[in-house]
């Protein structure tokens, strides 16, 4: 449900607003350059999605977030080099003077919270109509509670430990 | 007669039991109760039968060889160790487990989709938006080394907070 939307949002807003805009230069980006543009944000969301599922953040998972990211842009001048095709050899000029593709991956990214909130909400409405009370989210709003309480026992354990390291 | 004498005991000692019997206790209990996990722990050769039964068998590594370490899923050094393999090491691996075969469907219906919703406005011509390479790189190249590091390397919480928090070891957590 939760990709389904998503990849609704993504066709939308990206491939669809991005057909044949006219860039500053006065090129349009033409079809495969929007194809590549809604895979572009295909990576993007997933990777933004796994760092968002981490708990422990290092500096080690944005390098390869970003490393993976980054990847693709080499992956396409690698094929653009190599395979003649001359369909995708432009995306990378398009891309980077678009308008509509810059906002189209800002909205892209911002669905992940949108959306979120949106089949939360979903999922309280229909769980009340089904089940007539709020005993089915008792469960869940226990274990939000608890994970709260045990982040801040963490959180301030780690201050404590520092203080005393310090001192 | 001896699962059904035993069903509402929390504890029950067997003694003198030879490898094979304890083997049988195991395949018993997991007759009479399909729905169950069961684990056993040994640390001996005459531990062997029992565990290789089980659906999680446990080896201690140690004095009496290594035979049981080597029929288990898991070995560990001493019997303490059990608290943390279990309420730790198993609480985080059934998380990501878990978390990661929501997220690889997630990610595959996400680029998969988005093809097929196109499909209407192509009306199904077959025609893709992707170059072909991409579609084979994607799981390898462009989403893939994430996972393995949040497989190996994500943890929630710590494990005295995991420990005295009985709410996080709920199925679904």
């Amino acid at each position: 449900m939760y990709a389904n939307l998503q990849a609704l949002m993504i066709l939308g807003v990206v491939f669809y607003t991005s057909q044949d805009t006219p860039t500053q230069d006065g090129k349009t980006i033409n079809f495969w350059s929007g194809g590549h543009h809604v895979y572009l944000n295909c990576v993007l969301l997933a990777n933004l999605i796994i760092l968002r599922m981490q708990h422990n953040f290092t500096g080690f998972n944005l390098i390869i977030i970003a490393c993976q990211i980054a990847s693709y842009f080499v992956f396409l001048w690698y094929f653009s080099i190599t395979l003649e095709t001359d369909v995708i050899y432009r995306f990378g000029e398009v891309f980077m003077s678009s308008y509509p593709a810059w906002i189209g991956c800002f909205f892209v990214v911002s669905s992940m919270w949108s959306i979120d909130r949106m089949l939360h909400a979903i999922r309280i409405s229909v769980g009340q109509c089904i089940y007539g009370n709020p005993g089915v989210q008792a469960h869940e709003l226990d274990l939000t509670e608890a994970r709260q309480r045990a982040t801040i026992r963490v959180s301030t354990q780690t201050k404590g430990s520092n203080a005393s390291r310090f001192k | 007669m001896l699962l059904h004498a035993t069903d509402d005991m929390e504890v029950v000692i067997g003694c003198r039991v030879s490898p094979k019997q304890k083997g049988d206790i195991v395949s018993l209990v997991r007759m009479r109760h399909p729905d169950k996990v069961t684990l056993a722990i040994g640390d001996g050769a005459n531990d062997c039968n029992m565990i290789s039964k089980a659906h999680v068998g446990v080896g201690i590594a140690g004095r009496e060889g290594m035979q049981a370490a080597r029929t288990s899923d898991f070995a560990i050094g001493k019997f303490k160790m059990l608290l943390t393999l279990t309420f730790f090491h198993g609480r985080e691996a059934y998380r990501r487990n878990g978390e990661l075969i929501l997220f690889m469907f997630y990610k595959n219906v996400l680029y998969v989709m988005v093809q097929f919703l196109f499909g209407y406005w192509s009306v199904f011509s077959g025609q893709t938006m992707y170059e072909k390479w991409m579609y084979q790189i994607y799981n390898v190249t462009f989403t893939g080394l994430h996972n393995i590091w949040y497989a190996l390397f994500d943890q929630e919480f710590e494990k005295h907070v995991l420990k005295n928090t009985p709410i996080f070891y709920s199925i679904g957590m």
